[in-house]
């Protein structure tokens, strides 16, 4: 598996670059795919905590920035309306499914245990790896809150733009989210302290 | 319990590991979007848009003609049968 950085790109470039989209530049969409697509792909994963479904939503938000550039205005935040767009299309992809897995889980206890995911096998240390299964483990509302505001650095009025809630919603659903981060964390040591 | 990861920090996630989808992948998503994007460069240009107003004045040029032959017929109709009623 590739690991790697994304490129940062400067508020002051993206009026520019999102015109030069508009007019089918490849190499404006280059720049945006470089400086996001790390990001997108990671928030994904981790929100649905699978490989090929994390691939295929953002093949399909990448087309719809290209398909939809034009109704973009000029002060958008590309990263936030990829973010939004994403996790729009990841609801989407679990209401199709009618269930997720998460609240499977938690109804019929009889769903296998996931498989460590990707991620979880590129830990570079125990605590990494403690902490992404804590964060697999969380209801995916409060883990799209701590992937956008404690992963990718979104602050909580931007992220809740993309959540479609209130800052103050927002901000009570990041602090439930840490608590809740806290106690699988907790449970997860626990487990592994019982087990070795 | 005391846990290794403070419950108010949330820098502890930012270091996390990141990946990225396949370079075939990637490939295939790139390829596919400058595809778009072209069609959409093709359809800005100017020959493409002169092609277009071409393509849109026949049409309005169809459609009022046939307006004109439904119309007349019409009015003919109209004028037969007032004609029947008059006698």
């Amino acid at each position: 598996m590739r690991v790697m950085r994304s490129v940062a790109l400067s508020p002051n470039d993206e009026p520019a670059l999102v015109r030069r989209l508009q007019a089918g530049d490849t190499s404006a969409f280059d720049v945006i795919y470089e400086a996001h697509n790390a990001r997108l792909f990671n928030f994904l994963l981790r929100l649905s905590r699978r490989r090929d479904v994390a691939e295929d939503l953002v093949e399909e938000t990448w087309l719809r920035l290209v398909s939809r550039c034009g109704r973009l205005r000029e002060d958008t935040q590309v990263d936030r309306w990829l973010f939004t767009v994403a996790r729009n299309l990841y609801y989407s992809y679990c209401r199709s499914r009618l269930v997720e897995a998460s609240h499977a889980v938690d109804l019929i206890g009889l769903w296998p245990v996931p498989a460590p995911s990707p991620l979880e096998e590129t830990a570079r240390n125990e605590t990494d790896r403690r902490l992404l299964a804590a964060l697999a483990d969380l209801p995916a509302v409060s883990r799209e809150v701590l992937l956008l505001v404690g992963v990718e650095g979104l602050t909580p009025a931007e992220a809740s733009e993309v959540c479609g809630l209130s800052p103050e919603a927002l901000r009570q659903r990041l602090r439930r989210a840490r608590v809740q981060l806290a106690q699988r964390l907790d449970r997860v040591t626990t487990r592994e302290d019982v087990s070795s | 319990m005391m846990t290794p990861w403070d419950e108010s920090d949330l820098s502890a996630l930012a270091s996390l590991p990141r990946a990225m989808p396949d370079a075939s992948r990637d490939a295939r998503v790139r390829a596919r979007c400058h595809r778009t994007l072209m069609r959409r460069q093709r359809a800005r240009l100017p020959g493409e848009s002169h092609a277009r107003a071409r393509l849109n004045r026949r049409i309005i040029l169809e459609m009022t003609l046939t307006g004109v032959v439904s119309l007349a017929y019409l009015l003919t109709v109209v004028r037969e049968a007032l004609a029947i009623f008059a006698r």
